[in-house]
């Protein structure tokens, strides 16, 4: 396929929705729905919008990672304050924690979880820090330095190979290894064949988790990622008081709300009521004397529109009592915030009435 | 799309039981296709979303029970609904009354430059996306991108299963005709 087309000016009009669509088939879009692998005879632009779509859940793009040292520092203060013996008791039954070693190579392989981040397997990749072999091949997809030559920094990191990875883990699931390879051709010449994209793939992958784990052992004050299979006791567990677990982030003094709606029908005299309760909690304990707003929309596509507002009870709870619709409706409540509570809104319950 | 697969259940329990290597695993195998779905329903505010998300995750996996399908369907629920409130605040601040038509989700329009690469990039695909009506571009993000089942996606919208396989395939049709006319190939 060639350049632009010729009418991009036109752009701002968008004109593909006037034009009709693309006649691609049920088979293919179904194919495109599941992530199965597409036939042969599929259009191009079909495959086009595979690979594309799948490009979203690259993790070797750049940017594509961030912000997962705080996520894991949260984690971190949140694993402190849980109990050790439930977690020590499974530890005892189970394999030691570096399951890249641990996990046999069958599920090493069956496992399509691509961790080559920008910082993962590339980082050690350039820096010459993977096993010979891996690095050879690395060389030949990232264009990392070979084997015996150490390398400075790591430039950003060509995501085709992850991506590909990952599509052609989902598609074998699907189809099959014979034909999934000759879909991702280029894969299988990274790999040095189609026989080997499973050991090559595994073989990122596995090579990705071991640095990832050491590499932040230095920035830890709990040490988890020491060899060590058993978590170390926490000498106190920190209470809860205004900083629950440490999980706010910097600037941000709210409380994170949650709000759970449930609806009940409730016989009347000659019609049906419906009862929803909103229940409205914070870090598991129900807020009192907040208001809560009942908006409601007919079936899936209409307009919300506000029915009406409570305050909630001490247990966090706020009913409001409904005519029992006869057309499916939805409902949802909302919390908008105050200055100790962040906003939240509730799951979308459909009410109807039943004849 | 990267899914944990057989090994989910073993990366789990390790998780919750504090190791933090496994939750890194977690982290890695969502945290693209997460940040892609909050690029187009929340825009800018995509990366607070997703760190909002993953403190509730982070908060309630202890007591999480279930397999990787239902992890990613909880784990999206979470996010949307952060989404929507950082929707929602934001439009607060502009004072839009609560009754009016609720200010959903922001979705950008693509640049025609974009729209004329000639090589797929990430912001292609999201360009694209925020080219669809909102409805189509969500349920092609949590059903093809992020793997959602189209059960759970009708739970999380409130549709049918049906109006979902519907609206994806008018979606994936359209994405194919812009892919078409741009001229775009991988």
């Amino acid at each position: 396929m060639s350049g632009p087309d010729a009418s991009s000016p036109e752009m701002p009009g968008f004109p593909f929705f006037r034009r009709p669509a693309m006649p691609l088939d049920e088979s293919v879009l179904d194919a495109l729905l599941t992530g199965q692998f597409l036939p042969p005879d599929a259009p191009e632009q079909a495959r086009t919008v595979q690979h594309m779509l799948a490009s979203l859940a690259d993790p070797a793009v750049p940017g594509a990672l961030a912000g997962e040292a705080g996520a894991r520092r949260a984690f971190v203060r949140a694993a402190s304050l849980v109990s050790a013996s439930p977690a020590t008791r499974r530890r005892a039954l189970r394999r030691p924690r570096r399951f890249a070693a641990s996990l046999t190579s069958k599920l090493a392989a069956g496992l399509a979880a691509v961790i080559v981040g920008a910082g993962g397997a590339a980082a050690a990749a350039y820096a010459g820090a993977l096993p010979a072999p891996i690095q050879d091949l690395a060389h030949d997809a990232i264009g990392a330095p070979p084997a015996r030559q150490p390398a400075p920094n790591a430039p950003e990191v060509h995501g085709a190979v992850s991506g590909q990875c990952a599509a052609y883990q989902r598609a074998k699931k699907h189809g099959g290894s014979a034909a999934a390879a000759a879909e991702f051709a280029k894969l299988a010449s990274a790999a040095g064949g189609a026989g080997k994209i499973d050991a090559y793939c595994a073989a990122v992958q596995k090579a990705a988790i071991g640095p990832a784990s050491s590499r932040h052992g230095t920035a830890k004050t709990h040490g988890k990622t020491t060899a060590h299979g058993k978590p170390r006791p926490h000498p106190a567990p920190k209470p809860h008081p205004s900083h629950p677990g440490g999980a706010r982030s910097p600037g941000q003094a709210k409380l994170p709300t949650t709000l759970h709606i449930s609806s009940k029908v409730t016989a009347g005299n000659h019609d049906h009521a419906d009862e929803l309760t909103g229940v409205l909690r914070s870090h598991r304990k129900g807020v009192a004397a907040e208001t809560i707003t009942l908006e409601g929309r007919a079936g899936a596509d209409g307009k919300w529109v506000v029915i009406g507002t409570g305050t909630t009870a001490a247990d966090g709870s706020a009913t409001f009592t409904v005519a029992l619709p006869s057309e499916k409706t939805q409902f949802e409540m909302v919390f908008a915030g105050d200055s100790t509570y962040r906003n939240s809104h509730s799951n979308v319950v459909s009410v109807k009435k039943e004849r | 799309m990267a899914v944990t697969g057989p090994a989910f259940s073993v990366i789990l329990a390790d998780a919750q039981g504090g190791d933090e290597a496994a939750f890194a695993c977690l982290f890695r195998a969502v945290q693209p296709v997460l940040l892609g779905y909050l690029r187009v329903l929340a825009a800018e505010a995509a990366e607070d979303v997703a760190g909002e998300t993953w403190l509730q995750v982070v908060a309630g996996l202890a007591g999480f029970r279930g397999g990787e399908d239902a992890f990613r369907a909880w784990l999206f629920t979470i996010a949307r609904h952060r989404a929507i409130d950082a929707g929602r605040a934001r439009a607060r601040r502009h004072t839009v009354p609560l009754d009016q038509h609720e200010p959903e989700v922001r979705l950008t329009a693509p640049d025609a430059s974009d729209l004329a690469l000639e090589a797929i990039s990430t912001r292609t695909a999201l360009a694209l996306l925020s080219a669809l009506p909102p409805d189509q571009a969500e349920i092609i993000l949590l059903r093809v991108v992020a793997g959602l089942s189209i059960q759970d996606v009708a739970r999380m919208l409130g549709k049918s299963p049906g109006a979902v396989r519907v609206a994806a395939h008018r979606g994936l049709r359209r994405l194919a005709a812009m892919v078409d006319r741009a001229g775009v190939t991988t």
